[in-house]
């Protein structure tokens, strides 16, 4: 396939979709938001143990690789905060959220279209890209922000505590201040990029290939497969290309 | 009169690209009941063409007067909401439950918030028979149960035009009697033109319908 012209079909759908939640058509329906509530709950509510656990774990490596390469306290803040808050917290939680739910997006639209349900839609009068691909839109950028902010919350925790147990002179309060420290302004804006627009990305290319999977069952996991390899690539590409814009140019 | 219906020279090919239909014309004026018999596929073919959801090899449709393929999106959405439609295949969304399903194009057309439950849902729901809107999703509930849910939803938004494809498939005499009844009463008080599919003749008489017999373009 044609990589620039898949680029813009899922440009399209986002600009689409942004265009449609802030200027088109107002105040989103009662029974497109209902959608938008349940996506949040499945992508981002009942993700959240998962993501704390994966935070938790993240937070042992990276401490204990830091301890291995003989780091002291202030070295801990700093690639806590550079390893976890820049890199790891998006990405970890871009993966979270393909393998979870951008695949179940996929799946479930694959099907919806194989099974007609999609043409049902259509000839109540009810749009499929507000009723279907809107709320999951939305409800994914929303909850992968909100899982990145919950990631980074534990595994800053999680660090810290760890490193006072293992540094004898060194509180958990002292590395939350040295983590603060370390924390740029710059951070927050990039934390939001690497969070909002592949959140948008993935849920995209999710409905994209779900919708467009052909009228046959075998068409349906092929569509799975190519969600989520083109999501994941998606998100890694966004990210490298945000650290290599802000953090090197 | 606007024509309830109006389908000129449509010619329909399967996916293999082998005919199913060929320069089919159907006029249907506004009130009047028509049922088209024949090839299943055929059939079906042409109400999903006429409900602008399958591309044409050739001809045109119009319904209540308007070329839906050229609307505008709420243009679009508004004709379809005056359509009152019953697919063989696909009708519910499966994962919604039967209730939600039923109360999908109200909620969605009237902008109603999940709690409400109009009065006119449930009148839809008693003409076919379901005393309550079921909560079960569409895949553990019976035949018969989805069956009432999809024409009780057809008639959910007091359509002009209800549009069906085989309302009595897969049902046994019993319960084919019944559903045929309750589409013929229910056409019967909304006053709307009905057009639909079957080789069942219970649907023709319970609808006082004219019916159409294809010809098979099957060839050997």
């Amino acid at each position: 396939m044609d990589s620039a012209a898949y680029a813009v079909r899922i440009s399209a759908i986002i600009g689409y979709a942004l265009h449609a939640l802030t200027v088109a058509r107002g105040r989103m329906r009662p029974v497109v938001r209902a959608v938008l509530y349940r996506q949040i709950l499945f992508t981002g509510v009942q993700a959240i143990p998962f993501t704390a656990l994966l935070a938790g774990l993240v937070a042992v490596i990276v401490v204990v690789q830091a301890r291995l390469g003989g780091g002291v306290a202030e070295g801990v803040g700093r690639l806590l905060v550079v390893a976890i808050v820049r890199e790891l917290g998006p990405l970890v939680v871009g993966t979270i959220v393909v393998a979870r739910s951008c695949s179940a997006i996929a799946a479930e639209l694959g099907n919806m279209r194989v099974g007609r349900e999609v043409d049902s839609l259509v000839a109540m009068g009810v749009d499929p890209f507000e009723y279907l691909v809107l709320p999951r839109l939305t409800g994914v950028a929303v909850a992968v922000m909100c899982l990145t902010v919950v990631f980074v919350t534990v595994s800053l925790g999680a660090g810290a505590g760890l490193t006072a147990l293992l540094a004898e002179r060194t509180g958990a309060g002292e590395i939350l201040r040295l983590v603060g420290e370390n924390l740029q302004p710059l951070d927050h804006l990039v934390v939001l990029a690497k969070t909002l627009v592949p959140g948008l990305l993935m849920a995209a290319i999710s409905c994209h290939e779900g919708l467009s999977a052909s009228r046959s069952v075998t068409a349906v996991p092929p569509a799975v497969t190519a969600a989520v390899v083109r999501s994941l690539s998606a998100v890694f590409l966004w990210d490298a290309l945000v650290t290599a814009l802000v953090y090197v140019a | 009169m606007t024509p309830a219906l109006e389908i000129s020279g449509l010619s329909l090919d399967d996916r293999d690209g082998r005919p199913l239909v060929r320069k089919f014309d159907l006029l249907l004026a506004p009130g009047e009941r028509l049922v088209v018999a024949g090839p299943v596929e055929a059939t079906s073919g042409i109400l999903r063409a006429a409900m602008g959801l399958d591309a044409p090899a050739a001809g045109t449709v119009r319904l209540l007067g308007r070329d839906a393929a050229t609307l505008p999106r709420e243009e679009a959405e508004a004709l379809f909401a005056r359509i009152g439609y019953s697919p063989r295949v696909g009708a519910l969304l499966s994962n919604l439950p039967l209730r939600d399903n039923l109360l999908l194009p109200l909620r969605y057309h009237r902008r109603l918030g999940s709690a409400e439950v109009p009065e006119a849902a449930l009148r839809a729901a008693d003409r076919f028979g379901l005393g309550e809107l079921p909560a079960a999703i569409p895949p553990i509930a019976s035949v018969l149960t989805r069956r009432r849910v999809i024409l009780a939803r057809a008639i959910l938004l007091d359509p002009v035009l209800l549009v069906v494809d085989d309302p009595t498939e897969d049902l046994d005499a019993g319960a084919a009697d019944e559903i045929a009844d309750r589409l013929g009463k229910a056409a019967g008080a909304l006053g709307a033109a009905v057009l639909a599919a079957s080789n069942d003749f219970r649907v023709g008489a319970a609808l006082g319908a004219r019916t159409l017999l294809l010809a098979s373009t099957a060839t050997a």
